[in-house]
């Protein structure tokens, strides 16, 4: 009895002794020899989706079955922890939860994950959010005029200073020193100074833009008149589609007056009006021993689909 | 005057008899109501979880557009080594094989751990401890049976899963940060050891006590005693016990799905290595799936089921066999 509990009282203190050296041997070095641990997001991500189309793997957005085996799926505060615990992982986040002081974000082919170098465009890791009007508002009768106000007002609270900085809130990157304030903006848009209520602003496209679109139009709606916002997120395609495409009709469901998009229009998608709402960078993280600094898509395309599995191709 | 009498009563015997019909239909709706629930959740994971096997779903693939997802193969679902193959939504090839028999991996490893553990607390609690001592012992086991799930998981994540990462280092191994097969067997292990120690400690205190006596009359000392004479004949007890557990591990969800890592194939006999069970395959990206994507999981709910049907039938059949050589 006392041999067994003797034993036992050693192996305790040999494990115990194990956990703490083993917490520190992990700081010491950094073994380059060791394979390299993978996490992504999941596939309904659309910090995924910009990430596998920056790196050139646009087909590993929703298709799991072609990344390397052994991957493992974590969320954005999952993935910030292990990078934090594991000096072999790698993964991927928002450039808004970056924090320096607990890990390493990688330059992106040599440019360094600032906002400056997103809003310069020399970060390339990055997706602009796009919106689109009606080219086409004839439709809605008598209330044409007062749509097209609504739905050009709302574009401007977006680039007013109030307007930038509950993007920024949301997560969006912008140029905060390029907005004027909406006192200045609204004298454009009388329709502000009416009583909006019996108006309804549908408002669609990209479901990735749907915090940024969520966080403004209630403050739109106070500043303008009470206009009561419709959000129906179900895609950047529909975003044409609603606003100029099969879905224009104003009786159709899916139809809308201002539209989103986490992605370049194509040429399939004449409009009117386009432009810029926000850029949303994403950025490669490893635990701060990691001595890589920075990185290429191509490097990064080949450690997803498993070409390259350890960290000893890069030193 | 006696038939005024005899009126009074018959009309008092006719009220007490509604007032009797009246309760008792009121009960049998309470039955019926209760009942109706459980079918109504056996209907519709049969029906849903059923779906993907008899109807075509609509898909969407980025290159092709919009087309007809076949219908998913019942012998490739239930042996394939990968969670899906193709995009997401715009494929119907799952399979959950890899997480069948890692789920039973799992579950046999924790029950290795547990069944040990528990018997010996069950006959400190039962047999050896003092009154008062055993009395605490045996509120801490029940408290710890009553923490939910998600406690354990938390924990499991936060202290269990860095030990496992610690091990994996002094092993020369390396691990998801400690998300890990073992970090799930000692999940499982912590929930469990309560069941089936209370299931264990009845059994045991409930063996005949002319039994001990007669063996401690033979001169046998009292661990020989409680080892070769009440664990034998506490044995079916402490099998029922094993049942209650591997059907409560078999079917943890929350805490598995935080420690495991969610692997997306692959078998694994490697402790450190990340595994998935059932379960936690089912909460993977449940949090915006609709279609296929969504009734999918209600299969592998039907697979779950079939799974710990065939466990207790197994478990009952050896119960059977191994309980013949006692009277109970």
């Amino acid at each position: 009895m006392k041999k067994i509990a003797l034993t036992l009282v050693l192996v305790l203190t040999l494990t115990l002794s194990a956990c703490v050296t083993g917490g520190e041997g992990n700081n010491d070095s950094f073994d380059e020899t060791s394979s390299i641990k993978v996490y992504t997001r999941d596939t309904s991500s659309g910090t995924r989706d910009g990430f596998m189309s920056g790196i050139g793997f646009k087909a590993a957005t929703k298709d799991d079955s072609i990344l390397v085996p052994g991957f493992i799926t974590a969320g954005n505060a999952e993935q910030v922890s292990a990078v934090q615990t594991d000096p072999y992982a790698i993964g991927y986040v928002s450039l808004s939860t970056l924090n320096t002081q607990l890990f390493k974000g990688l330059y992106f082919d040599g440019v360094a994950p600032t906002e400056a170098n997103v809003l310069n465009d020399s970060y390339k890791l990055s997706r602009n959010f796009n919106y689109m009007l009606r080219d086409d508002y004839s439709v809605y009768g008598a209330d044409a005029a007062a749509y097209e106000a609504l739905s050009k007002a709302f574009i401007a609270y977006m680039g007013s200073t109030e307007g930038l900085a509950s993007i920024a809130q949301a997560g969006g990157i912008v140029d905060l020193s390029s907005g004027q304030s909406w006192d200045t903006v609204k004298a454009q848009f009388p329709i502000c100074e009416q009583d909006n209520s019996a108006y309804t602003l549908k408002i669609g496209g990209s479901d990735s833009v749907e915090k940024i679109a969520t966080e403004i139009s209630p403050d739109f709606s106070a500043k303008c008149g009470n206009v009561v916002p419709q959000h129906n997120h179900t895609g950047s395609s529909n975003a044409y589609k609603g606003l100029n495409g099969s879905n224009a009709a104003i009786d159709d469901a899916l139809s809308i007056h201002v539209g989103f998009a986490s992605r370049e229009f194509t040429a399939q998608e004449p409009a009117l009006v386009t432009g810029r709402v926000a850029v949303d960078a994403i950025v490669v993280i490893v635990h701060l021993e990691n001595p890589l600094i920075s990185i290429t898509p191509s490097a990064l395309r080949r450690i997803y689909s498993g070409e390259v599995t350890n960290w000893s191709v890069f030193f | 005057m006696i038939d005024v009498q005899s009126q009074i009563t018959i009309k008092r015997i006719k009220q007490k008899n509604r007032a009797d019909q009246v309760t008792k239909s009121i009960f049998m709706g309470a039955g019926m109501l209760s009942a109706s629930f459980i079918i109504l959740i056996i209907v519709i994971v049969a029906i849903k979880g059923l779906s993907p096997f008899l109807i075509t779903y609509e898909g969407y693939n980025s290159n092709i557009g919009i087309l007809e997802l076949p219908k998913v193969n019942p012998f490739l679902f239930v042996t394939a080594n990968q969670w899906l193959d193709g995009p997401l939504g715009g494929s119907s090839a799952y399979g959950v094989g890899f997480a069948i028999i890692n789920t039973i991996i799992a579950v046999i490893l924790s029950i290795a751990i547990t069944l040990p553990v528990a018997i010996m607390t069950a006959l400190l609690i039962a047999k050896i401890a003092p009154k008062r001592f055993a009395e605490v012992l045996r509120t801490v086991v029940e408290l710890l049976a009553s923490i939910p799930s998600i406690v354990y998981g938390v924990i499991g994540l936060g202290v269990i899963a860095p030990i496992v990462a610690s091990i994996g280092t002094l092993f020369g191994y390396q691990t998801a940060a400690g998300l890990s097969l073992l970090s799930t067997v000692f999940v499982l292990f912590m929930m469990t050891l309560p069941t089936i120690t209370a299931v264990a400690e009845t059994s045991i205190r409930s063996v005949k006590n002319d039994i001990i006596e007669g063996s401690l009359a033979l001169a046998a000392s009292p661990m020989q005693t409680y080892f070769k004479v009440v664990l034998t004949s506490a044995k079916s007890g402490i099998f029922a016990g094993v049942i209650l557990g591997v059907g409560r591990a078999l079917g943890e969800a929350t805490a598995v799905s935080m420690v495991s890592g969610n692997a997306f194939s692959g078998v694994t006999l490697n402790v450190l290595d990340t595994t998935s069970t059932l379960t936690s395959r089912m909460l993977m990206g449940l949090k915006e799936t609709t279609g296929i994507d969504y009734d999918v999981r209600f299969s592998v709910a039907l697979v779950l089921m079939l799974v710990i049907i065939i466990t207790n039938v197994l478990l009952k059949f050896v119960m059977k066999k191994v309980g013949n050589l006692d009277e109970k």
